[in-house]
C-alpha cells in the first residue's frame, strides 16, 4: 500500500489535464453534451422555421425586434435559472415585475407629484422588492414548505395589493403617465432608449471578411481537436493548399465582380473547389494521414446507400411530377370512396403500431386488465391516426403535398446517405470517400432543384448559397476523414489551442454578425445591452465564483451542502432576493418603456420566465443548468412571439407553440443529460 | 491545529505527525458512558487510536455504534468518562468544534451533490479563490493529485460524482477529509452498501489514509473487512465493550466468533446441522 503512496508522493503535482484511459471526446461530441445545446439547436430551428415562412423575419429589423422582446424575458430568465439551479422556484416573479412598475408609477403619480424625482421612487421600490425577495427566501427556509407554495402565496398577495393600491390611490387600474416626473428622461436614456447607428456602407465588406476569418479559425480549431499532429510536416501537400487558396481567392473576387448566372456558377465552383483543396491540402500537410487503401465495399452499407439514393431520387421526382401551382385541397380531389380507404388505412397502420407493443407486453405476461387496456390503446391510436390523416388531407393542398414529399423524402434520403457514409468509413477509407462525395453531390442536386422549382426569393438565393456551402464542407469532410487519421486520445496542448480557436472563431463570427446588424440602420433598445451584461455576469457568478458553487451544491443536495459547511439558508435567501431584484429591474424598465402601466402588469409572466429557463436546459429539480441557455430560451420565446404574427399565423397560436416547445425542450434536455452522464 | 480547516496554500505532501514520538494516543476514550434518561446507550467504553493506525469498532445492529460515532463527532456529549486528544481532555459542543479539532466524520450518506463534478464536490464549502473567482484549475489539479495520493486514480475530474460507484464516492469523501486537515478520520460503515470488490477498494483507501499519518476509526459490523486493515479492535455489544485488543492479541477467527455472539453462533450452527 505504502508503495502506491510513495510513488505518487514522489512526483510533484503537475497540471493533470488528461488521462490516458479517458476516451478522447471530439469537439462536436463535447458540444452535444453541454446543457445549452438544446436551447442552441432550438433557437436555430425556430429561426429557420420563421425565416422560411415569414418575409419580414430574418431581416435585420426582424432580428432587432426579437432582441427587444427577448431582453426583459432574458433578464428574468437569468435570475430564475440561478434560482432553479439552486433547487427552488419563484411563482411570484411575474407579479414582482408588475409590482415594481406599479410601485414606481403610483409613487410618481400620486405621492411625489410632478417635478419630483423618479429616482426616489425607483430606490424605494428597490428596497421593497428586495424585502419581498427576502421574505420569500426566509419563509421557505423557516417553514420548510415547498417554494412553490410560498411564492404562490406571494404572487396572489402581490396581485391583490397592486389592484387595491391602484384603486385606492389613483382610482383606476391604469396608472400613469409617468413621463412627467423628474429624472424620467435620464433613466429612460440609460435603459430603454432606442439606439440606432447610421447605416455604414462598408459593413457588408467587414462582415464578409470577419465571417471568412471566423470560419477559417473555427475550422482550424476543429481540425486541431480532431486529428493527430505530424511530427514533421509533409511539404508535398503544401502546393495543393496554396493552389486551393489561390483558386478560392480568385473565385471569390471574380464572383463579386462579375454578373450573370453562367459567370456566377463558374466562379462559385472555382471558389468552393479552392476552399476544399485548401482545407484538404492543409490537413494533409499538418496531420497524420492514412495509408492508401483499396476500395472495399460491404453489401450492408451498399444496401443502406441504395435506400438513400432511391429515397432521394423519389423526392426529386415528386418535385417535378406534382404540380407546384395547384392549390386544390387534396380531400376534394380524392373521390369519397378513396377517402374512406385512406382513413381506414391510416387507422390500420396506427392499430398495427400500437398492436406491436401490445403483443410484446402480452407475451411477457398475459393479464386480462393489460389486454383490455391494450385493446383500448390500439383503438385510440387507430382513431387518432385516421382523424389526423383526414384533417391533414382536409388542410393540405397539392402544392403543400409536393413540398412536403420533396423536402421530407430528400432529407430522409440524405440522412440515409450520411449514415451510409459513416458506416462505409469503417469498411474502408476509399469507400467512405466515395460515399461522402456522392452525398455532397446529392446536396448540390437538391440545392439546384430547390432553386429551379421554388418561387420564394430567399429560397432561391439564401438557401441555395447555404446548401452549396454545406455541400462543399461535406466534400471537404469526406476527404479529411478518409485521408487523415482521427485522434482517439486526448492531446492537452492541441486540445487547448483547438478549443481556443473554435471558441474564438465562433465569437468572431457572432461579433461580425452583430456588427452588421448594428450598422444596418435598425435600432434596438438599450436594454438589450443590459440583458447581455446581466447574462455574462450571471454566467460568471454561477461557474467561476464561490457563490455559484454553493448554488450548484444547494440545488444538487441541500443536506450534503449544509453538512459540509455551505450556508444553505443564506444562499437561498440570496437567490430569492436576486430574483426579486431582477423583477424590480425588469418592472422599472417596462414602466420606462410603456410610461403607463396596468395594475395587472406582469401577472402570469412567471411561466414565460420559467419556460425560458427550462428550454435553456435548466433542471427543474436543481443542481444542473446554464445561464446562457436561459438567455437563449428567452430569445426563442421572443422569436416565437415575433415570428408567429409575421408568418401571418393566428397569434393566439403562439401559446400552443410555447407549450409544445416546453415539452420538447424538457425531453431533449433529459436525453442530453442522460447522454452526458453516459459519455463520461 | 487551529488553522487545520483551511486548505494549505500550496500542495505539499502532508507530513505525518511523527516528528516527535507520541507520548499520548492521538485520540483516547477513557471509560465513556452515555445515558439517555434511564436508557443506557454506552457503558464504560475505552479505546484509543494512534496516528497512522486504524482502530476498528465492531458491533452488530443496536450495539451502540451510532451513539459512539455521535460522541466522537461532537453530536452528543458523553455522560461520564473522558474524551482526550493528545492526552488533554476536550469537550465538543457541536460537530463544528470536532471538525476544527481535526476530527472528520465520513457518514454513510457521504454529503455529496450527485450532479456536480468531482472537483466541485471535493472543494464544496471550502473553495480556493483568487479574489472573487474560483481557482478552477488549481482545484481540479489538487483534487486529482490528492485523490492520487490516496491511491485513487480518477479518470475524469470533471465527471459528475453521481456517475461514480459507491466505493469511489467513499474515496472522494475520505480524500476530501484528509486534504482539509483531518487528524482523525471516523468512517461510518463505509463498506456497508458495497460489493466485495468495491469494499476491497475502500479498505485500501482506509489503509492509505492511515499510512499518511491519520488516526482512523473504522466502524463496521463486518470482521472480515475490519481484520485486514485494523491495528486495534474494539467490540461493542448492547452498549458494553467486549474488549479492546491489539492485532497481536486476537486472531480473525476469534474476532469473528466474538463478533457473532460467540457461543450463540455455535449453538445456532449446531441447531442447523441437527435440523438438516
Amino acid at each position: 500500500m505504502s508503495v502506491v503512496v510513495e510513488a505518487s508522493d514522489a512526483e510533484a503535482p503537475k497540471p493533470i489535464a488528461s488521462d490516458e484511459r479517458l476516451g478522447h471526446r471530439g469537439p462536436i461530441r463535447r458540444l452535444l453534451i453541454s446543457p445549452e445545446i438544446g436551447a442552441l439547436t432550438g433557437a436555430i430551428l425556430v429561426w429557420l422555421l420563421f425565416w422560411s415562412v415569414g418575409d419580414q423575419f430574418g431581416t435585420a429589423a426582424g432580428f432587432g425586434n426579437s432582441l427587444d422582446a427577448a431582453a426583459p424575458i432574458g433578464i428574468m430568465a437569468v435570475a430564475i435559472a440561478l434560482l432553479m439551479i439552486g433547487g427552488e422556484f419563484d411563482l411570484s416573479s411575474g407579479a414582482m415585475t408588475g409590482a415594481s412598475a406599479v410601485m414606481v408609477a403610483l409613487m410618481t403619480t400620486s405621492w411625489l407629484k410632478d417635478g419630483s424625482n423618479i429616482w426616489l421612487a425607483v430606490t424605494a421600490s428597490f428596497i421593497a422588492c428586495a424585502g419581498i425577495g427576502w421574505w420569500n427566501g426566509t419563509m421557505v427556509n423557516k417553514t420548510g414548505l415547498p417554494s412553490f407554495i410560498v411564492t404562490l402565496g406571494t404572487f396572489f398577495v402581490l396581485k391583490g395589493a397592486k389592484l387595491v393600491f391602484a384603486k385606492r390611490l389613483v382610482g383606476k387600474v391604469l396608472i400613469g403617465p409617468t413621463d412627467k416626473a423628474g429624472g424620467f428622461k435620464s433613466l429612460a436614456n440609460i435603459f430603454v432608449k432606442i439606439r440606432k447607428y447610421q447605416p455604414f456602407d462598408g459593413r457588408d465588406k467587414i462582415f464578409v471578411i470577419g465571417a471568412i476569418v471566423a470560419v477559417a479559425v473555427l475550422i482550424f480549431g476543429l481540425l486541431e481537436q480532431s486529428f493527430i499532429r505530424r511530427r514533421t510536416a509533409r511539404s508535398a501537400s503544401l502546393p495543393i493548399a496554396a493552389a486551393g487558396a489561390a483558386a478560392a481567392a480568385v473565385g471569390f473576387i471574380m464572383l463579386l465582380n462579375t454578373n450573370g448566372v453562367g459567370n456566377n456558377i463558374l466562379w462559385a465552383t472555382v471558389c468552393l473547389v479552392g476552399v476544399i483543396a485548401l482545407i484538404v491540402g492543409f490537413a494533409r500537410w499538418r496531420y497524420v494521414t492514412v495509408e492508401r487503401t483499396t476500395l472495399v465495399t460491404s453489401p450492408e452499407v451498399l444496401k443502406r446507400l441504395g435506400i438513400g439514393c432511391v429515397l432521394f431520387v423519389l423526392g426529386i421526382v415528386a418535385a417535378y411530377v406534382i404540380s407546384r401551382h395547384d392549390k386544390t385541397v387534396i380531400l376534394t380531389f380524392l373521390p369519397s370512396g378513396l377517402r374512406v380507404v385512406v382513413a381506414i388505412a391510416a387507422g390500420l397502420i396506427g392499430a398495427a403500431l400500437a398492436g406491436r407493443t401490445l403483443v410484446r407486453t402480452l407475451k411477457a405476461k398475459f393479464v386480462i386488465l393489460a389486454a383490455v387496456r391494450g385493446s383500448i390503446m390500439v383503438l385510440a391510436t387507430a382513431l387518432v391516426m385516421s382523424v389526423t390523416v383526414l384533417a391533414a388531407l382536409e388542410l393540405a393542398t397539392i402544392r403543400a403535398l409536393r413540398a412536403g414529399l420533396f423536402v421530407s423524402l430528400c432529407i430522409l434520403g440524405l440522412l440515409r446517405l450520411l449514415s451510409a457514409r459513416s458506416a462505409a468509413l469503417k469498411v474502408s477509407s476509399a469507400f467512405g470517400l466515395a460515399v461522402g462525395l456522392l452525398t455532397s453531390v446529392a446536396v448540390i442536386v437538391f440545392a439546384l432543384v430547390v432553386r429551379a422549382t421554388s418561387h420564394v426569393h430567399r429560397f432561391r438565393s439564401g438557401l441555395l448559397c447555404a446548401l452549396l456551402l454545406g455541400a462543399a464542407f461535406l466534400a471537404a469532410n469526406a476527404f479529411l476523414e478518409s485521408y487523415n487519421l482521427k485522434r482517439t486520445v486526448a492531446d492537452p496542448s492541441a486540445d487547448t489551442w483547438g478549443r481556443r480557436a473554435t471558441i474564438g472563431g465562433a465569437a468572431l463570427g457572432v461579433s461580425a454578425m452583430l456588427f452588421r446588424l448594428l450598422y444596418s440602420g435598425q435600432g434596438f433598445r438599450t436594454w438589450v445591452i443590459w440583458w447581455i451584461i446581466i447574462t455574462i455576469i450571471g454566467g460568471i457568478v454561477l461557474n467561476r465564483t464561490k457563490v455559484g458553487n454553493w448554488i450548484y451544491a444547494v440545488g444538487g443536495n441541500k443536506d450534503a451542502a449544509r453538512a459540509i459547511g455551505v450556508p444553505v439558508d443564506r444562499v437561498k435567501v440570496g437567490m430569492f432576493v436576486t430574483v426579486a431584484l431582477a423583477g424590480w429591474f425588469v418592472g422599472t424598465i417596462t414602466l420606462l418603456q410603456l410610461k403607463t402601466v396596468q395594475a395587472s402588469q406582469g401577472d402570469g409572466q412567471e411561466f414565460v420566465f420559467i419556460i425560458a429557463a427550462v428550454v435553456g436546459g435548466n433542471l427543474l429539480t436543481g443542481g444542473y443548468g446554464s445561464i446562457i441557455g436561459a438567455s437563449l430560451g428567452a430569445l426563442i420565446l421572443a422569436m416565437v412571439s415575433q415570428g408567429v404574427p409575421l408568418a401571418l399565423w393566428n397569434t393566439d397560436g403562439q401559446f400552443i407553440f410555447q407549450g409544445a416547445l416546453l415539452l420538447a425542450a424538457v425531453l431533449v434536455n433529459n436525453f442530453i443529460r442522460r447522454k452526458a452522464q453516459e459519455a463520461r | 491545529m487551529s488553522d487545520s480547516i483551511t486548505p494549505p496554500s500550496t500542495i505539499d505532501v502532508k507530513t505525518p505527525h511523527s516528528e516527535s514520538p507520541p507520548k499520548f494516543a492521538l485520540l483516547e476514550l477513557s471509560h465513556i458512558s452515555k445515558y439517555f434518561g434511564n436508557v443506557t446507550a454506552l457503558e464504560d467504553i475505552s479505546t484509543h487510536v494512534d496516528a497512522g493506525a486504524v482502530t476498528c469498532v465492531l458491533g452488530d445492529n443496536g450495539a451502540g455504534k451510532s451513539t459512539f460515532i455521535k460522541i466522537l463527532s461532537g453530536v452528543h456529549q458523553q455522560s461520564t468518562g473522558d474524551y482526550l486528544i493528545d492526552g488533554t481532555p476536550v469537550h465538543f459542543s457541536s460537530p463544528r468544534d470536532a471538525r476544527l479539532a481535526g476530527i472528520a466524520t465520513v457518514f454513510q450518506d457521504l454529503a455529496m451533490s450527485p450532479l456536480l463534478s468531482v472537483w466541485r464536490n471535493f472543494f464544496m464549502g471550502s473553495e480556493a479563490m483568487v479574489g472573487p473567482f474560483l481557482k478552477a484549475n488549481f482545484m481540479r489539479n489538487t483534487a486529482k493529485s490528492e485523490m492520487k495520493k490516496m491511491g485513487i486514480d480518477v479518470r475524469d475530474i470533471d465527471q459528475p460524482v453521481g456517475t461514480m460507484s459507491g466505493g469511489e464516492r467513499q474515496s472522494v469523501a475520505i480524500a476530501r477529509a484528509v486534504y482539509f486537515g483531518a487528524r482523525v478520520l471516523i468512517l461510518d460503515e463505509p463498506t456497508a452498501a458495497l460489493g466485495v470488490r468495491q469494499s476491497g477498494v475502500v479498505l485500501k483507501y482506509v489503509r492509505a489514509a492511515a499510512d499518511r499519518g491519520l488516526g482512523v476509526i473504522f466502524i463496521t459490523h463486518n470482521p472480515h473487512h475490519a481484520y485486514p486493515v485494523g491495528d486495534r479492535f474494539m467490540l461493542l455489544n448492547r452498549g458494553h465493550s467486549l474488549g479492546d485488543f491489539a492485532k497481536s492479541e486476537i486472531t480473525r477467527d476469534e474476532l469473528t466468533r466474538l463478533m457473532a455472539g460467540g457461543a450463540e453462533l455455535e449453538a445456532l450452527q449446531h441447531e442447523l446441522s441437527q435440523s438438516r
